[in-house]
């Protein structure tokens, strides 16, 4: 049960939303209040696009407590298109269409389940291939 | 520390104890430690002692137990001792042994030991392997899904991928660290790998493989340190000097560092080290190195300067983790950095004897790195 830090953490899991540095101009995220490059304060609100690339993967056969049952995973490192690089999963795809590289874009699905423990159902940010627009 | 000292300036250590890497079912955390104590305490011919310093990583979860300072410092027969813990994940024993020298070198503490601990085996291995996930950040790492072994795996695939390799750059490290953990009587492997079963190993965190990533294991190590000038010649001991010590760290998350195949948290404490012993890398001797997985080995050799980048797969012809690293002889995560400098002293007092060996232990995916460098008299 750990309801006030997913509560706190709402706007990140949801909306991706970081920050950007008044002085520097660099994109932060996660958001921690000090800027990253210049360290000098930076709490200015900045939502990303949810668009970027993928730096590095992993499939997970095993995973920590509340994500097992979903093995076998992937999690990546994903390079957003505004700087900051996040690690997430990977989520509507085959072990095929994985590659370094390829653009995806944020989605929200649910991360975990408290398993027995009556707790929330955690949702947030995972990460898709862009689906290609298909004319009418 | 500054630089340029005499010989009998500084630290050094004055004796040594350690149990073999295994499993312990029948013991407890206290049991273990305070064995190693008083091997270390004997070891060094029953100096009096003023302080315990305690390396562990996962005590508090996974023997669900906090002041180990109390409880350890009592077990091993030592009433109202200063005695605390220092945590770094799997550079934590690294961490107690700076703090032995801090202690000795500050003048307020005559004689210390610093103990490394890791009691794995007292809960099944998957919630072992979920306090080994503490390392990472919880709510941007492991809230994803993401384990410690995942993340050495996403920069393991990004090496491979930058360099152009495959996983078979892997084969040799694992392969020499089994061999060599074969002479070291506290393994908890004696009977090397065979080229065979390496082959066939399943990958739990491709592009790591089971034998890529060190088996978590129980274990103790302690060392006792005191300052240089008050050690009297004659014991059993031959007394090892201590360079340098050197603490740095990097970003937690391996998703905020600017370049996640350069582990620059290594890099730092490695030069720092280097400067405060006033030695060139060139001039040291041997190397005992972090590999939680083998991943880690290969970055650090980069880091610090061993290798180019690139290359780190290559480094045969150095003088290695002779006692088989994390990977050959177990990987007691909280007592791995006094297990290190342990087999850096075994080096020592060996035949052909090196004169420096360079120890560096790791915590996280190279967060933490502290770095020791070790002198024979």
């Amino acid at each position: 049960m750990e309801n006030p830090r997913h509560w706190r953490l709402k706007k990140q899991r949801y909306a991706l939303v970081g920050e950007i540095c008044p002085h520097c101009a660099v994109k932060i995220f996660p958001p921690r209040d000090v800027c990253p490059e210049c360290g000098l304060e930076a709490k200015t609100s900045y939502q990303f696009s949810g668009k970027g690339k993928i730096y590095s993967y992993t499939k997970m056969t095993d995973g920590p407590a509340g994500f097992r049952q979903n093995a076998p995973y992937f999690v990546a490192l994903i390079q957003l298109n505004e700087g900051p690089m996040i690690t997430a999963q990977l989520t509507d795809v085959g072990d095929e269409e994985i590659k370094i590289g390829s653009p995806v874009e944020m989605v929200t699905r649910k991360l975990r389940e408290d398993g027995d423990q009556h707790g929330a159902i955690l949702y947030g940010y995972k990460f898709r291939p862009v689906l290609q627009e298909v004319s009418a | 520390m500054k630089t340029n000292r005499s010989s009998k300036q500084g630290p050094a250590i004055t004796g040594v104890g350690r149990i073999r890497v295994s499993e312990y079912w029948d013991r407890s955390i206290s049991s273990l430690a305070a064995e190693a104590i008083r091997l270390a305490v004997s070891n060094a011919g029953d100096p009096p002692i003023d302080a315990i310093y305690i390396g562990n990583a996962f005590g508090t979860i996974l023997s669900r137990q906090a002041n180990l300072g109390a409880l350890i410092a009592a077990q091993s027969g030592y009433r109202h001792l200063e005695s605390s813990t220092f945590e770094a994940a799997g550079a934590s024993g690294a961490a107690a042994v700076r703090a032995a020298c801090l202690a000795v070198e500050s003048g307020f503490v005559g004689t210390a030991v610093a103990v490394g601990v890791e009691k794995i085996s007292d809960v099944v291995t998957s919630e072992a392997e979920d306090a080994k996930n503490l390392t990472l950040n919880y709510e941007y790492e492991t809230a994803q899904g993401l384990t410690a072994d995942g993340q050495s795996a996403l920069i393991a695939a990004r090496y491979l991928k930058t360099y152009d390799q495959d996983r078979s750059i892997f084969r040799s490290l694992v392969l020499n660290s089994y061999e060599n953990a074969k002479k070291n009587r506290y393994s908890r492997n004696n009977a090397g790998l065979s080229p065979n079963v390496y082959d066939r190993q399943s990958c739990p965190a491709a592009p790591l493989g089971l034998f890529d990533i060190a088996q978590l294991s129980d274990g103790a190590a302690a060392v006792v340190i005191t300052r240089a000038a008050s050690v009297e010649n004659g014991g059993n001991f031959r007394p090892v000097r201590i360079l340098a010590s050197a603490n740095a760290t990097s970003q937690l998350s391996i998703h905020d560092r600017h370049q996640i195949l350069v582990y620059s948290a290594a890099a730092e404490s490695a030069s720092c080290a280097l400067n405060q012993a006033a030695i060139r890398l060139k001039n040291i001797d041997a190397f005992e190195l972090s590999d939680a997985t083998a991943i880690d080995l290969i970055l650090s050799l980069e880091a610090i300067g061993l290798c180019r980048p690139g290359f780190g797969w290559k480094a045969d012809r150095l003088a290695l983790n002779q006692g088989g690293g994390n990977i050959g002889r177990g990987n007691p995560t909280g007592a791995s950095g006094i297990y290190q400098i342990a087999e850096a002293i075994d080096w020592l007092h060996g035949q052909p004897a090196p004169k420096t060996v360079f120890v560096q232990a790791l915590g996280g995916a190279a967060a933490t790195a502290i770095t020791h460098i070790l002198a024979s008299e």
